[in-house]
């Protein structure tokens, strides 16, 4: 089931069968979730210090919430005119799935790291894309961790279910089946 | 060919979502917000060191467990009263949870306190000139009166 998140069409989230809610609920609610954020940061604290240098439990998850308002205010703040492919970025792992993450340049009074929330999409068509997940990528691959590569399991799984029937299997036929849309 | 807006349009859910709610909330209330996240980042770290459990702090506040898990979530509007409870159950004082929030506050934060605190201290200062102003004109009414009186016996 999908859930409209702008009234003008153009961000939508997927509430999977079994679930309280739509995934950006689900993600703004956990990272909002200091109790969710310190268990979540015990368990990878080894990728927190490998590769943010972050030793401190409660650094990661003020970090964090001080990170997922910046996020709120950014997708609020989406009007009808807001250019959505500007901030919507491609994937680095060759997929042709997108990733939302607060704008650089902003929030950058916190020293130390890049913001490690991530927020993932299909995209519709043009400057049109629905959320199938999100994450706090703590690695550098989607692969290198468990919960991330099961992020990417969803994107997979929700561009079959939508896709299949018009013929595409590939992220090529799904580029050309966008820039045609 | 199908579109697949269409396709997501047809499995639309017939609710709203509460996405955008939530987010206005959150936003609208962030600063209350951020003292009870504080709360339940300070709460977790003592119930870690002394090896506390929810159900025993609930059972020493006399809370349900179901209130210290939303509490731990950082997402009550704590009274001073639950605040004073939990610390007493967690047997630590005041003076413990002020240090720890003073530690993570921003250097922007916490000059905005000392102004905040230097405020409070100057009207007390007034408040307390007022006092005495006001104490020094009836003592000196007293005195008039007394004077008063005593030229009145000696006549």
């Amino acid at each position: 089931m999908y859930y409209k998140i702008t009234e003008d069409d153009r961000i939508w989230a997927v509430r999977y069968n079994g679930e309280e809610d739509n995934e950006l609920y689900k993600l703004f609610d956990n990272w909002n979730d200091v109790s969710f954020l310190r268990s979540f940061f015990i368990k990878h604290k080894d990728d927190l210090l490998k590769n943010f240098k972050v030793s401190n439990v409660d650094d990661a998850i003020q970090d964090t919430l001080d990170d997922a308002s910046e996020l709120q205010a950014v997708i609020l703040d989406f009007d009808e005119v807001a250019d959505l492919d500007s901030f919507f970025q491609p994937l680095s792992d060759g997929s042709p799935d997108y990733y939302l993450e607060r704008s650089k340049g902003k929030g950058e009074k916190r020293k130390g790291h890049a913001s490690w929330l991530r927020i993932y999409a299909l995209k519709i068509k043009e400057n049109s894309y629905l959320i199938t997940g999100g994450a706090i990528k703590l690695t550098h691959q989607m692969r290198e961790a468990e919960h991330t590569m099961k992020e990417l399991n969803k994107l997979y799984s929700v561009r079959e279910s939508l896709y299949k029937e018009e013929g595409i299997v590939d992220g090529d036929g799904f580029e050309e089946y966008i820039k045609d849309k | 060919m199908d579109n697949i807006l269409d396709k997501i349009k047809r499995n639309e859910s017939p609710t709203r979502s509460k996405w955008r709610e939530a987010a206005k909330f959150r936003q609208n209330n962030k600063d209350w917000l951020k003292i009870s996240q504080f709360f339940a980042m300070f709460v977790l770290n003592i119930m870690e060191d002394k090896k506390l459990s929810q159900k025993a702090i609930a059972l020493k506040a006399e809370v349900s467990q179901q209130y210290i898990s939303k509490v731990l979530k950082g997402s009550e509007n704590l009274s001073l009263e639950t605040i004073i409870k939990i610390l007493k159950s967690l047997d630590v004082d005041l003076k413990t949870i002020f240090d720890f929030v003073f530690k993570k506050l921003s250097n922007e934060e916490l000059d905005l306190l000392s102004k905040e605190i230097y405020n409070i201290k100057s009207q007390r200062l007034l408040d307390e000139e007022s006092r005495l102003i006001k104490e020094k004109e009836e003592i000196e009414l007293t005195i008039q009166k007394l004077r008063d009186k005593s030229i009145y016996i000696k006549d």
